[in-house]
């Protein structure tokens, strides 16, 4: 599991800045029933200074975890996770078992977030070096919107998620190609609907960048984020987001740490972007069903 | 929340961020998320004055406001104790021990 997890992190092109703050994962075997998580991690309820706190991940999944000042617990069958911060670092073990990923991106995003990078559920293309992130709720529309706009000159850097360094404003791809549900692959047009896709354990399809045909970019500066929303009656067109909705979009994208210190130290860096980046809504009308019209974001 | 028992602000008392509310500052305008919820909440600059000074209790938070804008002490009371009202009805805001 660490040796499919370092590949995961260990990515061509992804060469941030070293960083003073250490994350240290461990992976515990041994035998374990149900709830097994190790001795002295409490239970809300039962063990004095536990409360338990809801972590709400994308696409509606819910998590209810244990918190004990600057440690989280969860428990699932016979696999848990216990994070702990400090402000030198994070240390997050676990016990692995099916039912585990929701909960180590959970833990891995709290560290890297203590560590100052945040977590952008968005697709994102690149033209001429720069970064424009599509975000919104799944099913509107992102990766449809970003195949369309493949095939006008930009390059993909995330179908989903990408990590973004406030202190310098480069965004790093985390996906490997594209990912969805199997409904959603006549949207994307003839050719990728019979293209090679492969289906994850999940059940959603996937097929990888060198499949399109386009280079994928592993990193670029981000310069705007454009809200995808869509609209049954209103033509397909971009406007600015007014400042309230712009900070909307950028805890909705990046999610709301669980640490009070990492809230701030978040709340900081997303002042700074609204002042950094540009901010638009992209309407998705009747027309767009048959793809974005030529002036859509410069394509 | 219980509307039953109205809330009555404690002039000396210091008021705090619920536990988890982000406040995000753009300047003239203070955005408050709420993400137990995924409700977001603006503050104009009156209000954005307040919330900065209620650590100190709703008394700094009536001078703070008579320094910023053209108003009388008693008016400036008045919008503190509204806005208090308001933000610890919503469950925005809470007393400090």
């Amino acid at each position: 599991m660490l040796a499919w997890l370092d590949r995961q992190w260990r990515r061509d092109g992804h060469a941030a800045p070293p960083h003073a703050y250490a994350v240290e994962l461990v992976e515990e075997a041994g035998p374990g029933g149900v709830g097994a998580a190790p001795e002295g991690l409490g239970v809300p309820g039962r063990d004095a200074g536990w409360e338990p706190e809801l972590v709400r991940l994308p696409e509606d999944i819910d998590l209810t975890w244990a918190r004990r000042g600057d440690e989280w617990v969860w428990t699932g069958g016979k696999e848990w996770v216990h994070l702990r911060l400090s402000r030198d670092g994070a240390r997050i073990r676990f016990r692995f078992g099916t039912d585990v990923f929701p909960a180590l991106y959970v833990a891995v995003s709290e560290a890297l977030r203590a560590s100052g990078l945040l977590p952008l559920h968005a697709a994102v293309v690149v033209r001429d070096g720069v970064a424009t992130a599509l975000a919104a709720p799944s099913g509107t529309g992102k990766t449809t919107t970003l195949v369309r706009l493949l095939g006008r000159g930009w390059s993909p850097l995330a179908e989903d998620l990408s990590w973004l360094d406030p202190g310098t404003g480069m965004l790093y791809g985390w996906d490997r190609g594209l990912r969805l549900w199997s409904d959603g692959l006549a949207r994307l047009g003839p050719e990728l609907a019979v293209a090679r896709w492969s289906t994850d354990t999940d059940g959603k399809r996937f097929l990888e960048w060198a499949a399109l045909g386009v280079p994928r970019v592993p990193s670029a500066r981000l310069a705007r984020v454009v809200l995808l929303q869509r609209d049954a009656v209103r033509p397909t067109g971009l406007e600015r987001l007014s400042p309230r909705e712009a900070v909307r979009v950028l805890w909705e994208a990046t999610g709301v740490p669980l640490s009070a210190d990492a809230r701030a130290m978040v709340n900081g860096s997303v002042t700074r972007l609204l002042r950094e980046l540009e901010f638009h809504r992209l309407w998705l009308g009747p027309d767009s069903e048959v793809g974005l019209p030529p002036q859509i974001l410069g394509g | 929340m219980d509307t039953a028992a109205a809330f009555t602000p404690d002039p000396g008392r210091a008021y705090a961020p619920a536990p988890g509310i982000v406040a995000t500052d753009l300047g003239d305008e203070l955005i408050l998320l709420d993400p137990a919820r995924g409700e977001m909440f603006s503050l104009n600059a009156t209000g954005r004055c307040i919330w900065g000074a209620l650590g100190g209790g709703l008394d700094a938070a009536v001078r703070a406001l008579v320094d910023a804008f053209d108003i009388t002490a008693e008016q400036a009371a008045a919008d503190a104790r509204a806005l208090v009202e308001d933000l610890v009805a919503t469950g925005l805001l809470v007393p400090t021990a």
